[in-house]
């Protein structure tokens, strides 16, 4: 009797656990519910926990679930795989090497999720990175692709002085497959070595050819949430009463830097409470998603056909090329880029820069097809 | 001299439970720069007088001070070409070992001064866990053996938030609220977060000013308040609901150094660093006194036993009376100085940027530099002192200096 007892106990107990057992995806649409300001923090922590006790069975559904979430549930699941990996490791059961470099090799996988797989394969296997990388160049993910860079740049160094010719082959390819600036700009120097030449604003797809209007008003930051008329609309043709009441226009730049920044003070004089507009119009022959990589030492507003995609208001905390990354979507034909460039009223040395740069570029980085209308399209398509 | 060693033991009581050797927070206990520890190493190289040292991953970098609870010491980092690759790390204080490592990807910008990076902000940590904030607004808690407990991407919930030379002010523990600091380019506050599942419990408006101090606790006659210094101000809130208490406006408190309870006075490290006596209705702080001497760069000032310690951007260690600034010695050593100092068993440790630390006898009516230990390696964050060791970062190395066990 007692023994019967016993077993229809156990075999409830095991069917509850069992029916009510959560798989890896419920697991993480719990997780998913995460939002703003803690919400579902409190389920997120358990759910969490169940997760990673689940081991090898959550790894995959999880690290894909990393390059498809929102920003605050992928940072819940991140730090579940590393759990995972520790438990295994202190479990004694590494994770599934095999699996973890077929899906380091399948592309179709989220770009981020792979790179995570690749980390923890190569913590399992010294060998993987001479494996694989090689095969990298042109990887979506770009953590990858850089690392698969760095290796050829290790292995092709030597070639700079003993076989400077095919150095420069080399070196030529992996200039075309970089994508991050200090990357780039470093394969640069080589190249300048090895006296081969290159275009960065042409590689990092930089506008260098730009309409500028300015400076309005702006005394004591009035000038960052006014609408002035380009705002409504550009008119390349047209005047404005500009700062301190006088007339302005538009008027044709072209920038010679080699990181394609403009410098306003330049070319609209030095002015302080004080904004400019900047426009370019390109043209795209497909929709297509894009990525506008913006820099600037002041408050900014990007403007795409008249929409308000992105603003900061941050004044000389520093510059640099994909400062911003501004996600857009380009119409097929003509696309009308704004941008709205607030100076402040700093007084100091270091605060007196009013500058800016600008690439459309794809989520890797790289150049796009879009063909910029030159100065006499645009003042045509502008009348 | 009684009241301000009451005042220290109430400070360590504030957030919790701690055993004695236990360094919490930015500069230990009640963010004071002093440990209670006794026997600590005064001569040490790189390879000499080490209990162990370990290297950090692999292209990390951090300003960020360890902290260490119990056995254990909790680390933050960031890597990446990008600086966005977020490190929460937790090594066992007696032997090194790494217990865990968990990862984040940074949800807000990473543009930084090149001095800085996106650990700069040190953690807090109790008996539960870890409570790490990034330069990227990212906010994460641990439980002690790495499980998550709770996530918040504050550039998620308030997207203008924005410091691109970089920011460190670190967050602080009261009961079971985290104190985080938010003074940045865009939306600026000052929030009471609850420790349980990392939810609002109270948020203050502050100005869009950039600020790199941490606040600190202070408890008079039983009532503690929260202590929060910008440029030209300090302002107390009560700590349960970040109402407004009093507030101090005036020449001296900058951006970079934190205040430091002194007693009943409140020392505003600035230009000039200036010593305040709160009323204790509530009214208008006085100025005690002022001290050119005593102004820093990034060094927070330390209160020790009547004597007020600051190191100067030019490298000079200054010693004060608490009383009333009076300047009572300088000791010139080699700069320049990132890292506070800290103070233990009447010496004084500060380490410059190349990883130097002056180690003085403050003991008498002069100082004694009684050694010169060079790590040879950057040294940018404030040592932590706990189990009869001190213990350095650098980008790629934890040090813990002491007798090996």
């Amino acid at each position: 009797m007692c023994r019967i007892f016993l077993y229809s106990a156990f075999l409830l107990t095991f069917s509850t656990f069992g029916a009510f057992a959560a798989t890896p995806e419920e697991l993480i649409q719990r997780i998913r519910a995460t939002g703003k300001e803690g919400k579902g923090n409190a389920n997120a922590s358990v759910a969490w926990k169940e997760l990673v006790a689940l081991g090898e069975l959550a790894l995959f559904p999880t690290l894909t679930a990393i390059g498809t979430s929102e920003p605050i549930p992928a940072n819940w699941l991140r730090s579940a795989i590393d759990a995972m990996a520790q438990k295994a490791k202190q479990e004694g059961k590494p994770l599934p090497a095999q699996k973890l470099e077929a899906y380091v090799v399948d592309r179709t996988n989220p770009a981020s999720s792979r790179r995570l797989a690749y980390e923890l394969l190569v913590s399992l296997d010294a060998q993987a990175p001479d494996r694989l990388l090689k095969g990298m160049l042109d990887d979506p993910s770009t953590e990858l692709r850089r690392d698969a860079i760095a290796a050829m740049i290790a292995k092709t160094e030597p070639l700079i002085s003993s076989d400077p010719k095919t150095a420069a082959k080399v070196y030529r390819q992996l200039f075309a497959a970089s994508r991050d600036p200090d990357q780039v700009q470093a394969i640069a120097k080589t190249l300048d070595q090895l006296k081969v030449e290159y275009s960065l604003i042409k590689h990092f797809n930089l506008i260098d050819q730009w309409w500028l209007c300015g400076p309005f008003e702006s005394a004591n930051g009035t000038g960052w949430n006014r609408k002035f008329e380009p705002e409504f609309k550009v008119d390349l043709s047209a005047s404005y009463e500009g700062k301190g009441g006088k007339p302005i226009s538009w008027i044709p730049a072209t920038t010679t830097d080699k990181l394609g920044v403009v410098d306003l003070n330049k070319l609209l004089g030095k002015h302080k409470g004080a904004v400019a507009y900047a426009f370019a119009a390109v043209e795209s022959a497909t929709e297509q998603d894009v990525e506008f990589r913006v820099g600037s030492i002041v408050a900014v507003k990007v403007f795409l056909n008249g929409e308000n995609l992105f603003e900061k208001e941050e004044y000389h905390h520093g510059m640099s090329i994909d400062q911003y990354i501004v996600k857009a979507k380009l119409k097929p034909g003509r696309n009308e880029i704004l941008l709205k460039l607030t100076q402040n009223e700093q007084t100091e040395q270091w605060a007196q820069k009013w500058e800016f740069s600008f690439r459309i570029c794809d989520a890797t980085g790289g150049a796009v097809p879009v063909r910029l209308l030159q100065e006499k399209t645009v003042k045509k398509e502008g009348k | 001299m009684k009241r301000q060693w009451a005042m220290f033991a109430v400070t360590l009581l504030i957030g919790g439970p701690l055993a004695a050797a236990d360094w919490p927070q930015f500069r230990g206990p009640g963010g004071a720069g002093i440990s209670t520890e006794t026997g600590l190493p005064t001569t040490w190289s790189k390879t000499d007088g080490l209990r162990w040292k370990v290297e950090l991953p692999k292209g990390s970098r951090g300003l960020s001070s360890p902290v260490v609870v119990g056995d254990r010491i909790y680390l933050s980092a960031c890597s990446g070409a990008k600086g966005d690759r977020l490190h929460v790390l937790a090594y066992a204080l007696a032997d090194g070992k790494l217990l865990w490592h968990r990862q984040l990807q940074a949800t807000g910008l990473t543009h930084c001064h090149p001095k800085t990076c996106m650990a700069a902000p040190t953690p807090v940590a109790d008996a539960s866990g870890v409570y790490v904030l990034f330069a990227t607004a990212d906010l994460v808690a641990y439980d002690q053996d790495g499980t998550m407990r709770w996530y918040r991407s504050l550039v998620g919930d308030y997207p203008t938030i924005s410091n691109q030379v970089g920011m460190a002010a670190s967050p602080i523990l009261y009961k079971d609220l985290l104190i985080v600091p938010m003074d940045n380019a865009g939306e600026s506050f000052l929030a009471g977060i609850d420790t349980r599942y990392g939810q609002n419990r109270w948020k203050v408006e502050r100005n869009r000013v950039i600020n790199w101090t941490t606040p600190v606790l202070r408890t008079v006659q039983g009532k503690t308040e929260l202590l929060f210094q910008t440029s030209g101000n300090v302002t107390a809130f009560d700590p349960e609901t970040g109402r407004k208490l009093w507030e101090f406006q005036g020449e001296g408190p900058s951006t970079i150094p934190s205040p430091t309870i002194s007693g009943e006075r409140v020392l505003l490290p600035g230009r000039p660093l200036v010593a305040i006596e709160p009323a204790k209705d509530g009214a208008k702080p006085s100025v005690a006194w002022k001290s050119v001497q005593m102004q820093t760069g990034y060094c927070s000032p330390v209160s020790y036993r009547g004597k007020v310690y600051a190191v100067t951007s030019a490298g000079v260690i200054v010693c004060s009376n608490e009383s009333d600034g009076k300047l009572l010695w300088q000791e010139r050593v080699k700069g320049p100085f990132a890292a506070s100092p800290v103070i233990a068993d009447g010496l004084l440790y500060a380490v410059n940027e190349k990883g130097v630390t002056f180690v003085l006898n403050i003991k008498g009516d002069q100082p004694e530099l009684i050694a010169t230990n060079d790590l040879a390696d950057e040294i940018l964050a404030t040592p932590a002192v706990a189990d009869g060791a001190l213990i350095f970062r650098s980008d790629t190395t934890l040090y813990c200096v002491g007798k090996k066990k």
